[in-house]
């Protein structure tokens, strides 16, 4: 045991994961190939800490499910962004050029699209009128059902219990807390 | 250029964590998991900041029309900050910025292999130790 290594840095691990989520999720609306320097992260991450995990590292504290969760609660947030960013992105008038001027479907939603690019218009000052094309005017529509969808989801939790309900054997496994945690002032509580 | 700027970031980076990893041990949590996480919530955003934020703040440029234009004018910094070369996401700007941010993440992909030198080096170690020999049971530690 003289040459075992030292504790993972769980901190570490999860910085680097969550930082790079964001900013691939910031960009990758319109640099798709971002997707796969994702897929590279998590695979080589995965691997390479599992292996340390196993062959390396000592025996860490338990620590529980917590600090995953709350990685993966920050990363959620990245999907916010991410459909911002590519409405901002996408609407560039010189690169995704609008061949559809008149286009009665997109012409009723053209007022609601720019609602939607409203943020964006009034954070960076672009016109409002970029966000009137029809490629824009229908991300703007997917925006608002998948933004709807998660305020939903942020204050009930409807669809974490329906996919926990269909998947209940892989999901919430640590439901209970556990009888010894790593937590001294929780173990030692009346509410315990 | 854009390789030379994604290893800077990636550097960088890696001092920062470090950085903050020593600071949140000053901060006195009670338990391991609390160090932890509040370790990892700053290092997150200051991460992100530096590999994708502060490529925006100095490559494009924002008009005075916008809430952020406005309150860096206001502030008299709308020479210094969102004062870029580029004014949309162009073709130019694609090049340029989108590439390095590729790198960068790209970078960041592969970085975590060199983790396993870890167990080359203590595997390195452990030879030495036993005098290069076959036999697993020498060793010159005291037992």
């Amino acid at each position: 045991m003289a040459y075992t290594g030292g504790i993972i840095a769980y901190d570490n691990r999860f910085s680097v994961l969550i930082a790079m989520i964001w900013t691939i999720m910031t960009f990758s609306a319109a640099i798709p190939a971002l997707y796969f320097a994702g897929i590279l992260l998590c695979f080589v991450a995965y691997w390479t800490d599992k292996t340390l995990f196993v062959k390396f590292y000592k025996i860490p504290p338990k620590h529980g499910s917590d600090l995953a969760h709350k990685a993966r609660n920050i990363i959620e947030w990245s999907l916010v962004m991410h459909l911002f960013m590519g409405l901002y992105m996408l609407s560039n008038e010189d690169i995704f050029t609008n061949l559809e001027e008149d286009n009665d479907a997109v012409e009723f939603l053209k007022g609601y699209a720019a609602f939607v690019g409203s943020g964006v218009s009034a954070l960076t000052g672009v016109s409002t009128d970029r966000f009137g094309q029809v490629h824009t005017v229908l991300y703007s529509v997917g925006v608002s059902i998948f933004l709807i969808l998660f305020i939903i989801e942020k204050v009930s939790g409807t669809f974490s219990r329906i996919i926990g309900k269909i998947c209940c054997c892989c999901l919430y496994k640590d439901a209970e807390p556990d009888i010894f945690s790593n937590d001294l002032y929780c173990d030692i509580s009346s509410d315990a | 250029m854009s390789i030379v700027v994604s290893l800077s970031i990636s550097f960088i980076n890696a001092v920062l964590r470090k950085a903050l990893q020593l600071m949140t041990n000053l901060e006195g949590h009670h338990t391991v998991s609390e160090q932890l996480e509040s370790a990892f919530s700053k290092m997150w955003i200051l991460q992100y900041i530096n590999t994708a934020v502060i490529l925006l703040i100095i490559n494009n440029r924002l008009t005075e029309d916008g809430i952020i234009g406005g309150l860096l004018t206001t502030a008299g910094l709308n020479g210094v900050l969102f004062d870029g070369n580029y004014g949309d996401f162009t073709t130019a700007w694609y090049d340029a910025v989108g590439v390095t941010i590729f790198t960068t993440a790209f970078i960041n992909g592969i970085t975590p292999i060199t983790n396993i030198s870890a167990i080359v080096i203590s595997w390195l170690k452990r030879c030495c130790d036993r005098g290069c020999s076959s036999d697993n049971k020498k060793t010159r530690k005291t037992i």
